[in-house]
């Protein structure tokens, strides 16, 4: 752009699009039915095409751009199998499973959040109030990955944009964070489920369109021929054997990694977006496409990181590699348009995340705790309230880290603790056996021994951190031995504590 | 002897493909016995297939565009999976009465707006 250099071309077209969200919200806002169903549920009007966008933009973060690059840089091109391919069949495993099945009940029975459904389910109140400090402690690290994720970008977008704030004169990250957590927290604010839907499908639309462009962009750039395909095979040909062949990647792990996908069952913010649709038959195509949006999405980043080894070298900050082929390759326009698409993609989960954790504290906690029944409106303004309290503790916790944790390795272990979850929400879904005292049990097993492999891995600091099991000492995730452990604990519990009445069970299994 | 060799060459020869063959003929005979099953057994080899140690250790061998082979076949994984899934969904969806149903016990207090933006 005339006048202006490189990093504050992309600047500029970083709050462009910023500011582009900002109107969504508002506008979004001006739809809102006043109602507590219309501000967390978007009153169940969501059709097939918007579920699509939405539930695959929620489960795109910065780990999926940011980190699936990162990790491709280190590994190979195999870390597309080890997740992306994996996730296709998992997470549309279940959605038809478990996320149907629950919106279902949802429906029929009025909930807005899954602790309403597991209270119902075995009958205990208590259940509730232990899932929801669960459930967002979990869900923090998830949120910090997002936050984290967009500062990167900024910074590495904006080098040379404002001389004298840092030393290469780029957007410190701290600010990009505090700028990313702003914009979300307006739309979210004003918008409700409503804002962040439209916001998400109008963002996975941008990252995945843009995605592909920079991606074609980037390709004729690094290759030395006129065609597309000639230079793209050209920098597959450059990727090493060594990374080539997945020797990277032992086979115990690439097994242990199809459980992580397995998370997005007990997704807070996913279980939202599913009752957001219009009817069951709604479902359909979210969970035929979402294998090849996966694809789409991770094809070119997984690439990306394996010609980065071969053009960059070996001495790059993993978490930098994304932003730094973008923004050294590309011109600046697209540059600051493919940004943009990676910040669309970390906001877009960012959004449904801050959002069901103000409706969990809403229904779950004063809603629960509360002999007579606040007014919508007054229900409303406590999740807003509760949602700028959960950014604000939030962006804290990433100051503290001081913005510098893994983004690949931070996500596993938030992942590897809601898959650990997993067991009990099959289990509430379709085993009529299953007790309080077997949610209680698998619940405490989960957070003990997520907790102490956590300890194990000096809290996070041991990258790729597994665990040697047997004689032959086979490497195993953590989050096979969580799985496991809460599977144990809850059968055990369930079997030996008072099953429920058998009027709940009529409720949920005829 | 020379016919024994000759033929154990070719069905070394075409071990991949009869495997393929008995394959199309097993999931063929599953599927008219019921769709419904076949859908549920394609899931299961969906997850089999994921776990490809069959082409895993020190291979390094390169397909199309020079693209290592381990990551083309996760990508035909991935497009597979989601003919596989529209399968799940043409055959083993659930009755859906509920869409006709007006919505139950669910406390919409229309009246009490919380005005717009706020």
């Amino acid at each position: 752009m005339i006048g202006l250099n490189d990093g504050q071309t992309r600047l500029v077209i970083l709050i462009g699009y910023l500011l582009l969200l900002l109107f969504l919200g508002v506008y979004a806002s001006r739809l809102f039915r006043g109602t507590k169903k219309d501000y967390l549920l978007a009153s169940h009007s969501i059709g097939p095409v918007f579920l699509l966008l939405s539930m695959f933009g929620t489960t795109m973060t910065a780990f999926a751009i940011v980190g699936s690059s990162a990790k491709s840089y280190q590994l190979g091109p195999g870390v597309y199998g080890m997740l992306a391919s994996a996730s296709g069949i998992i997470h549309s495993l279940c959605f038809y499973l478990i996320g149907l099945k629950l919106y279902r009940y949802g429906r029929k029975y009025g909930y807005s959040t899954q602790i309403e459904f597991f209270r119902d389910r075995v009958e205990s109140n208590f259940i509730g109030f232990l899932m929801f400090p669960i459930l967002v402690g979990l869900i923090i690290p998830y949120l910090m990955i997002g936050v984290i994720g967009g500062g990167i970008v900024i910074s590495t977008s904006t080098v040379g944009a404002v001389p004298g704030w840092t030393e290469n004169g780029s957007v410190p990250i701290w600010a990009g964070s505090l700028l990313i957590c702003l914009v979300v927290l307006s739309y979210v604010f004003l918008g409700g489920m409503r804002g962040t839907t439209w916001a998400n499908a109008f963002q996975t639309t941008v990252f995945m369109v843009l995605g592909a462009y920079a991606f074609y962009r980037l390709t004729g750039r690094l290759g030395d021929h006129e065609s597309f395909w000639e230079n793209f095979a050209q920098l597959n040909g450059q990727i090493s054997d060594y990374q080539a062949n997945r020797n990277t990647i032992p086979q115990s792990i690439f097994l242990c990694f199809m459980f992580i996908p397995l998370s997005v069952a007990m997704f807070p913010h996913l279980f939202q977006h599913w009752l957001t649709a219009k009817s069951s038959s709604t479902f359909k195509l979210p969970i035929i496409m979402h294998p090849i949006f996966i694809m789409i999405v991770w094809v070119p980043c997984v690439l990306i990181g394996s010609w980065a080894m071969g053009v960059l070298g070996p001495d790059v900050t993993p978490n930098s590699v994304m932003p730094l082929m973008v923004n050294k390759f590309i011109g600046p326009v697209t540059g600051g348009f493919l940004s943009a698409g990676i910040l669309a993609a970390i906001m877009s989960s960012l959004d449904s995340q801050f959002l069901c954790i103000g409706s969990m504290f809403t229904n779950d906690v004063v809603g629960n705790l509360r002999q007579k029944k606040l007014s919508d409106r007054a229900e409303v303004w406590l999740a807003r309230g509760f949602v700028v309290a959960i950014v604000a503790i939030t962006y804290l916790l990433c100051l503290a880290t001081g913005f510098k944790a893994s983004v690949f390795s931070m996500a596993i272990w938030c992942f590897s603790g809601f898959a650990g979850l997993f067991p009990i929400v099959l289990a509430a879904l379709y085993w009529r056996r299953l007790t309080a005292g077997g949610v209680l049990a698998g619940l405490l097993t989960a957070v003990g021994s997520w907790t102490y492999l956590f300890y194990l891995s000096y809290w996070g600091a041991t990258e790729d951190f597994v665990v040697a099991i047997g004689p032959d000492e086979i490497s195993v995730m953590p989050v096979v031995l969580i799985f496991v452990c809460t599977t144990i604990a809850m059968v055990l519990a369930s079997v030996v504590t008072r099953r429920p009445s058998q009027q709940t069970i009529s409720k949920f299994f005829n | 002897m020379e016919w024994v060799e000759s033929i154990s060459g070719f069905v070394s020869g075409l071990n991949g493909w009869v495997l393929v063959g008995i394959l199309v003929g097993v999931l063929t005979l599953i599927g008219l016995y019921s769709t419904r099953l076949l859908a549920w057994v394609l899931v299961v080899g969906l997850l089999v297939a994921h776990q490809d140690f069959w082409v895993w250790s020190g291979n390094a061998e390169r397909s199309f565009w020079q693209l290592p082979s381990g990551f083309v076949y996760h990508v035909g994984l991935s497009l597979v999976t989601a003919v596989v899934w529209w399968i799940v969904t043409m055959e083993c969806w659930p009755d859906d009465d509920l869409d006709q149903e007006p919505e139950p016990n669910v406390d919409d207090t229309a009246n009490d707006h919380v005005g717009g933006a706020a």
